[in-house]
């Protein structure tokens, strides 16, 4: 065996041995990571509405030591400098703890859409995170390793930054020059979301309107294949089977109720206004679920084990 | 009781069943809406298909 053979077939060992490592060997294991996810205060109904009318929330966190921020502004996150705001947020987090840890926060859709970056660095401190959308697509799952105290502060790329910046600051102008202030499309045109916890046990939920139409959805991927996200049109309470549904009461107009019907209800969302694409996707959705729904009936009916 | 016994007439019937599954299982009416007429149009496609290859068997010769 000559020297670059045997070069190749150590390289090969080591490379197969490394595969074939367990994962905190090898690196990061999932078993370390702090699993925050949705509870802290940030997904609190009150610290979204506070942000929608102030641009900024804050929520802290003793268990860990961890005071999470969101801001529109720089300077409500302490950056310095001349900064464009328009197009980006700002998501900061102040570690305070020495322990090294990996922390996984999932930050709701209402500040920011569901983005996905790798080894996204904090533009004032050296900690790198990644950025994920969750299966329900409610959450951006952002997961970050801290090596001690650390005040980090990551951008947040607006999605179609100037379109929605551009309609607040004229309904700003409008609202300035002629104290009329016109219905605000959604959370500057984004999903807002049924509280988790707040339809369980068949309860009803009231999402207020302003009259130009309202275009809401419930997640029924556990209908169809798992996995991804399928968004459907919340039908009318007049019968149908779908978990959720929507209905009005008399007297009331500004104010639409949705109804669950089961005990595990799914992810609703909402957005005043209509939404043509979302409904079209809506529809699309819908029609491509009815193959499973048969499948359901038929096998509800004489008990046949129909694999999805 | 007649049943169809024609292409046309199997190919409505057929469409019309269909139609009421996407009804009794679409969960809004815009989606039922949406499903029959693309149901139609998918029918009418088939009816046309089966015409042409009806034609090109008899003419064939």
């Amino acid at each position: 065996m000559t020297r670059t053979h045997t070069a190749a077939v150590v390289l090969t060992v080591l490379l197969v041995a490394g595969l074939l490592a367990p994962p905190a060997v090898r690196g990061q294991s999932t078993a370390d990571v702090v699993t925050i996810d949705a509870d802290h205060g940030l997904t609190d109904r009150d610290a979204i509405e506070g942000y929608e009318d102030d641009g900024i929330a804050t929520a802290t966190r003793t268990v860990p030591d961890v005071r999470l921020t969101v801001a529109e502004d720089h300077e409500d996150v302490d950056l310095g400098g001349f900064r464009l705001d328009a197009d980006k947020r700002y998501l900061r987090i102040q570690y305070n703890e020495s322990l090294t840890k990996t922390l996984r926060i999932y930050v709701p859709a209402e500040y920011f859409y569901p983005i996905t970056a790798e080894d996204d660095t904090a533009v004032n401190a050296d900690v790198t995170a990644d950025f994920a959308p969750t299966a329900s697509g409610r959450y951006t799952s952002m997961t970050v390793r801290f090596e001690g105290q650390t005040d980090a502060v990551w951008t947040i790329p607006k999605a179609a930054s100037f379109v929605f910046w551009g309609r607040a600051k004229s309904r700003e102008v409008v609202a300035n020059t002629t104290g009329y202030r016109p219905p605000q499309i959604g959370a500057n045109g984004t999903w807002a979301y049924v509280p988790d916890g707040a339809l369980d046990g068949e309860a009803s939920y009231p999402i207020n309107t302003t009259g130009e139409g309202l275009t809401m959805q419930y997640d029924s991927a556990g209908e169809g294949p798992a996995g991804e996200p399928t968004w459907v049109s919340v039908p009318d309470c007049d019968g149908g089977s779908a978990p959720v549904c929507q209905y009005t009461k008399a007297g009331v107009d500004d104010q639409v109720f949705v109804l669950s019907k089961t005990d595990d209800p799914p992810p609703v969302r909402w957005q005043r206004g209509k939404n043509l694409r979302a409904s079209g996707s809506s529809i699309i959705n819908d029609l491509g679920l009815i193959p499973d729904r048969i499948k359901e009936d038929l096998s509800g009916i004489f008990g046949w084990e129909v694999g999805k | 009781m007649t049943y169809p016994t024609t292409f046309r007439g199997v190919l409505v019937v057929l469409t019309l069943l269909v139609a009421v599954v996407i009804v009794v299982y679409a969960s809004t009416l815009a989606a039922a809406g949406v499903g029959i007429v693309l149901a139609a149009v998918a029918a009418y496609l088939l009816y046309i298909a089966g015409y042409r290859i009806d034609s090109y068997l008899k003419n064939r010769a």
